[in-house]
């Protein structure tokens, strides 16, 4: 086998006695997207710092290429594109004269290819940077990351304010960036935005790598949160012993209106058994949505039940029993 | 790749509009200066008002040689060279040194540094920036008040012109990697321009006090200020063991702003 494209050992970060990262074991192998996972503050920005060189490890040590991320960091950054969780840039310049003076500072820039790109992405190059949209600076960002066909791509936070058009496109830029044998590092603290992008994802919580799962077996730790408003009444008891179903209860009505309970749960895992239940019932109005790590973790730090996976329980990472340091 | 200074050309570029004012008011108010020149010269009775001025006060307008207004470069380095251009000169130095500061707030340079390029260059790069920067300044008040000395007879000559204008330019550069340093060292903004402006009144207050006050005489070895004006280049020429002083120190700066910048944790 390859040698890991990133390699941590122990990598530990400490700002005085907070914990940037500790202990962390990161292996990244060739040719894959590995999502880097998990909530605000959880380390992943210190961790990709780290690699980049624009911080240095209270102890442990990283390698990118097999390279020491400090004494090597300019070999590596050769071959390194960039997206920075905080994105800051020459606002003055247009987006089109920001890749070329990039361009100058690295190998492998070609006008068109980020030209080409910056299409694909819809972003209007000739407008100046200081003038564009959250979404339109994000694309900015991805544009430059990718223009010089680095061998790894280190994507911090990169789908945060980018529509679906344009994440799907981004998607597409992954799978193709892949193929062509780049190793891609994509951190995000909503699960549910990359989970359809990587090979594996690590889950890091408190500064510690939690874990390193498949993304099927991460499906398990995906949370959902439903609100769903029925005809007539009907009590939380029903739902409430479908497997995955926690949180259940009734929605007190701003304005009652007797022919109706609104009921919101959260589901672990598939939402299939719970549809099939509804579907002996009149529903007036279903609602969806992924919850965020911070929410699925924050709910655990409450003391609220946890989600408890049906199956396979003793394999999945769970949000509790997270040592503090 | 290229192997042109880009950081430092991106840096002055991102700030033509600003330099060309300052350049454009600078020349304004150097050739305001100059204009004057002619009237207080024709005016005995201005240089007899201004000889019982305590000798302290005399000296921080050039000098004993230097003070009297009526002359070329007395009127010259008191109105011009010896306090509003270092200040002036000084303001734009230390604010780009500082922007090194700024730019770590605003995460600006994880983009710069996410390139194959080092630390040491970034710090290279801004110091020549500002040495670019100032000089150019000082280049286009040197032309002004050059032309004037033909036009209304300054008497002040070309290579004093020069000597005053580099001790000006040294003294602004040195407080500019003052602020560089600072930065590099806080990673921020306001405390780089907060720093090296307190430097720059430390050495101005300390030349001040030692005209007045006889023990503080021999500290004035420490201020900048006095290194640059003391000897009053406009009519005395070029002080090259003031010059060599302001130099080293900037190179030491230099040099802490390198240490200080590849050490730092750019979070």
């Amino acid at each position: 086998m390859d040698d890991p494209v990133v390699a941590t050992r122990s990598l530990t970060k400490l700002y005085g006695r907070t914990v940037g990262v500790c202990d962390l074991d990161l292996e990244l192998v060739t040719g894959e997207v590995y999502g880097f996972i998990g909530p605000n503050g959880a380390g992943k920005t210190t961790t990709i710092r780290l690699l980049l060189d624009l911080i240095r490890p209270t102890s442990g040590s990283a390698t990118v290429f097999g390279l020491d991320s400090h004494r090597s960091a300019i070999d590596i950054r050769r071959r390194v594109g960039y997206v920075p969780a905080r994105l800051a840039f020459h606002d003055r310049l247009t987006a089109e004269e920001l890749f070329a003076w990039l361009g100058r500072l690295r190998p492998g820039y070609e006008r068109a290819a980020a030209l080409a790109l910056a299409e694909r992405l819809d972003l209007d190059v000739g407008r100046r940077i200081g003038e564009l949209s959250t979404g339109n600076r994000q694309k900015v960002g991805l544009v430059q990351a990718f223009m010089h066909r680095p061998e790894l791509l280190i994507l911090d936070e990169p789908t945060s304010g980018l529509d679906p058009l344009v994440r799907r496109e981004f998607r597409n830029l992954l799978v193709e960036t892949r193929t062509e044998g780049a190793t891609v590092l994509l951190s995000s603290h909503v699960l549910a935005e990359v989970e359809d992008m990587c090979d594996r994802v690590g889950t890091i919580v408190d500064g510690r790598l939690r874990s390193v799962n498949s993304v099927d077996e991460l499906q398990l730790l995906s949370r959902r949160h439903v609100r769903v408003a029925f005809e007539g009444p009907i009590g939380p008891g029903e739902l409430a012993v479908l497997p995955g179903v926690d949180n259940v209860h009734v929605v007190e009505e701003a304005a009652a209106r007797p022919d109706r309970t609104t009921i919101e749960l959260d589901v672990t895992g598939s939402l299939d058994r719970l549809i099939k239940e509804l579907g002996h019932h009149t529903i007036v109005d279903f609602l969806s949505r992924s919850m965020s790590l911070e929410e699925i973790f924050l709910e655990s730090y409450d003391g609220a039940e946890r989600p408890t996976p049906s199956t396979n329980g003793d394999r999945v990472p769970r949000p509790e029993g997270v040592e503090s340091t | 790749m290229s192997r042109a200074p880009d950081l430092a050309l991106r840096f002055l570029a991102d700030r033509r509009r600003s330099l060309a004012v300052w350049a454009a008011s600078l020349a304004a108010y150097a050739a305001f200066i100059v204009s004057f020149f002619p009237s207080i010269r024709d005016s005995p009775s201005f240089a007899t008002a201004l000889e019982d001025y305590p000798d302290a006060l005399k000296e921080l307008f050039g000098g004993e040689a230097g003070f009297d207004l009526t002359s070329g470069p007395g009127f010259i380095g008191a109105e011009l060279y010896y306090l509003a251009l270092p200040i002036l000169l000084a303001v734009v130095a230390i604010g780009y040194g500082a922007s090194l500061g700024a730019e770590q707030e605003s995460g600006l340079i994880d983009l710069v540094l996410a390139n194959p390029l080092s630390r040491r260059r970034v710090v290279a790069e801004r110091a020549l920036a500002i040495v670019v920067a100032v000089t150019l300044l000082a280049a286009v008040v040197t032309a002004v008040v050059a032309v004037g000395d033909e036009l209304v007879g300054l008497e002040i000559g070309i290579s004093a012109l020069l000597a005053a204008a580099t001790a000006n330019v040294v003294l602004a550069v040195l407080h500019g990697l003052v602020a560089l340093t600072a930065a590099a060292v806080t990673g921020k903004r306001t405390p780089a321009v907060g720093t090296a402006t307190g430097v720059f009144a430390l050495g101005y207050l300390l030349y001040v006090a030692a005209g007045f006050v006889d023990w503080l005489e021999p500290g004035r070895v420490l201020s900048p200020y006095w290194h640059a004006t003391a000897s009053s280049p406009l009519a005395t020429g070029w002080s090259l063991g003031d010059l060599t002083v302001l130099v080293a120190a900037s190179a030491a700066v230099f040099v802490a702003a390198v240490f200080a910048f590849d050490r730092k944790d750019l979070a």
